[in-house]
């Protein structure tokens, strides 16, 4: 029975790669795991700009919950990864305070963040992006770590995820991260990102996000409204949800500089 | 426990609860972008003076309102903020400013803007010694994050990660100190009516300034230069009137060229901070820096929280006689902090600084904790205590100035 179940992988994996460049099967498991992370990348270059309102509930695994609301902006560059910045609406006391990640291929991010109590711009240090993002289960490396070459990759197989056809797969950091693995879904559908399982330092699962309520934009770029994050180990969840998503908004890249962040609101 | 609220306290008081209940009450006019916040706060000092005109307690009222409005598709935008605040005990401190009133038009990588308005330059946590556009408003808040709106004419120019900005400033403003009645004024009553200043325009001299700043990888540094009317002022003791008046201290206001150096360095899980500057007083030409770092340390322990370490060193090469005659102090200095961050629904926080004067063994320990209740309030306890001053320290004219001070803000 073993040749069997081998070539029904085999079959899977060409079912799920049809129209895949370079996704073939005589190709590694890592191989096939990077040319899965490339195409998904690939369908979503071109978009330009982006912005919605965006909701943070945080819940604190006795019962309790509480809203964070901010406008989330986001500048496709060129040559580099994408430009985001988060302006935060409430609480109350944080108003006006903006988060600027400048996201990069080959190196590590740079992150500022705008205070504007004092009218000042700092920077945010490596490691506090292991650090909890507006005390929520989202670390801020969660929040801006997409970019295909931080991770190696490595083929798993396919698999039915509540009533999904995914492909599993598993992704190592290749940098400085608050994680030793993550294990990556994504719909054969449209190479979505459906869920991550992250896995921490000691190798022990540490949170399961849940990407869904997918629209499609533009008649090509495909959005999720609801992200739900679950840390298995201290029992808090958050749920980020979206909003009054708008493309091709002629956000130039100089405002996405640390120098404009008080220019947001 | 015997508290005594003068009138002004009641005024204060009173004013705060009504003007909670009002923003509370009232839906909020869409129509207009404004935002603002009111605060109710009490201070208590460990040990009474020497003058029976200051009291160990007072209590004060303070908002701040802004309004923004962004038109011109967002190219033109007019903001205007006020501050205020009403003491029970101190006239000085009862007192309100226009910090910002200001219309800006923004072009793709240029700026104008005229008005009042505030600009912050620096990346240490333990002194803004590079930072000079706006004068600091020591009567209002000891920690100098509090400023007074500046007159100026402002031009930006922002090619990519550059940024140079080029500043008038055609009015000074004075220093705000506390009054006779007020506390953190020291022994001396000090005289800001009648400040004496070396250019013969007085305020009216046309300050300029110029900085340069940009970043490469996890590198950002800025060169600025500033010509014009120092915002600190060396103190002149004035003898007494007659033998029953105190002695007074005078601000003096010398013209300064001063130039600045401000550097940050993310590698890895260290932030490194820099500020240098050489500068010239009425005397001499000066180099002062402050430098460090901080060390976040995320998940401490298991829990969700946050722990920073903060490490600076301040450095001053005028001598400690010299530095008696100004409000600043930092010339060998060692600061020490914790910022703990709980990562709470709260959002509680917890900043702790220990200076040491290496010169003087003057020390100074402060707390900062704060939490938000519900989602329109938040609540802080500061205390700071001072210890060790010896007379060379300038710091010394708070030997007696331990105090408490509990803060309720109401953001709407």
């Amino acid at each position: 029975m073993r040749w069997f179940a081998l070539l029904c992988f085999t079959l899977a994996i060409h079912a799920g790669a049809q129209s895949i460049p370079g996704f073939a099967p005589e190709n590694s498991a890592e191989a096939n795991g990077r040319a899965l992370a490339d195409e998904a990348a690939r369908r979503d270059d071109g978009f330009s700009d982006s912005q919605a309102a965006m909701t943070m509930t945080l819940f604190d695994g006795r019962g309790n919950s509480v809203s964070r609301s901010m406008q989330s902006k986001t500048r496709e560059m060129a040559n580099d990864g994408d430009r985001t910045v988060l302006i935060f609406e409430d609480p109350r006391d944080v108003r006006g305070t903006a988060f600027l990640t400048h996201s990069h291929a080959d190196r590590v991010n740079d992150q500022w963040l705008y205070l504007p109590a004092l009218k000042r711009v700092k920077r945010i240090a490596a490691n506090r992006r292991n650090g909890a993002f507006m005390s929520s289960e989202f670390s801020y490396e969660d929040l801006g770590n997409d970019e295909v070459d931080k991770y190696h990759y490595r083929y798993i197989g396919e698999v039915v995820l509540d009533d999904i056809e995914t492909h599993h797969m598993e992704r190592v950091p290749t940098g400085n991260s608050g994680y030793s693995r993550q294990e990556v879904w994504l719909d054969k559908e449209a190479l979505r990102l459906v869920r991550v399982d992250y896995y921490d330092r000691g190798g022990t699962l540490l949170k399961t996000l849940a990407v869904s309520e997918f629209q499609q934009y533009l008649g090509k770029y495909w959005r999720p409204h609801r992200m739900h994050m679950r840390n298995v180990q201290n029992g808090r969840e958050t749920v980020l949800t979206w909003r009054n998503y708008a493309f091709n908004n002629d956000l130039d890249e100089s405002e996405f500089e640390p120098s404009r962040l008080d220019r947001w609101r | 426990m015997k508290v005594n609220l003068s009138r002004r306290g009641w005024i204060a008081g009173a004013s705060f609860v009504a003007l909670s209940a009002i923003t509370a009450a009232s839906p909020v006019a869409h129509a207009v972008d404004y935002e603002g916040e009111l605060g109710a706060s009490a201070r208590w000092f460990v040990q009474s003076t020497d003058d029976p005109r200051q009291s160990v307690q007072d209590f004060s009222v303070s908002g701040e309102l802004r309004l923004n409005h962004r038109f011109d598709d967002r190219r033109q935008s007019f903001d205007l903020a006020i501050t205020g605040r009403i003491d029970s005990d101190d006239g000085e401190r009862s007192q309100w400013d226009i910090g910002t009133l200001t219309w800006r038009y923004q072009w793709r990588h240029a700026a104008v803007s005229v008005g009042l308005d505030k600009v912050f330059w620096g990346t240490t946590e333990s002194l803004h010694l590079v930072d000079v556009i706006n004068q600091t408003n020591r009567v209002d808040e000891l920690d100098g994050d509090s400023k007074l709106g500046q007159p100026m004419l402002r031009l930006s120019f922002t090619p990519g990660r550059h940024e140079l900005d080029l500043f008038v400033l055609p009015r000074f403003r004075e220093q705000r100190l506390p009054g006779s009645r007020g506390r953190l004024r020291g022994p001396l009553q000090l005289i800001d009516a009648n400040p004496g200043f070396e250019s013969d325009k007085g305020n009216q001299h046309l300050d300029l300034a110029v900085r340069y700043g940009s970043y490469i990888g996890g590198l950002s540094y800025a060169l600025s230069h500033f010509s014009g009317t120092a915002r600190t002022p060396l103190l002149r003791l004035s003898p007494s009137q007659t033998p029953f008046e105190l002695p007074t201290l005078r601000p003096l206001y010398f013209l300064t060229d001063r130039t600045g150096l401000e550097l940050s360095l993310v590698t890895g899980d260290w932030l490194w901070k820099l500020e240098a500057l050489s500068a010239r007083d009425d005397l001499q030409r000066y180099l002062a820096a402050v430098g460090g770092f901080e060390l976040t340390l995320p998940a401490i322990a298991g829990t969700s929280m946050d722990l920073g370490l903060i490490l600076e060193y301040q450095y001053d090469s005028r001598s400690s006689d010299r530095l008696l005659q100004s409000v600043s102090v930092a010339n060998d200095d060692l600061v020490a902090g914790l910022r703990i961050g709980a990562n709470d629904f709260a959002g509680s926080e917890l900043l702790a600084l220990y200076s040491y004067d290496r010169q003087s063994n003057g020390r100074i320990a402060s707390i900062e904790a704060s939490r938000r209740f519900g989602n329109n309030w938040r609540g802080s306890l500061e205390a700071r205590f001072f210890s060790g001053q010896s007379d060379v320290d300038a710091l010394s004219v708070f030997a007696n100035e331990d105090h408490w001070q509990l803060t309720i803000t109401r953001f709407f």
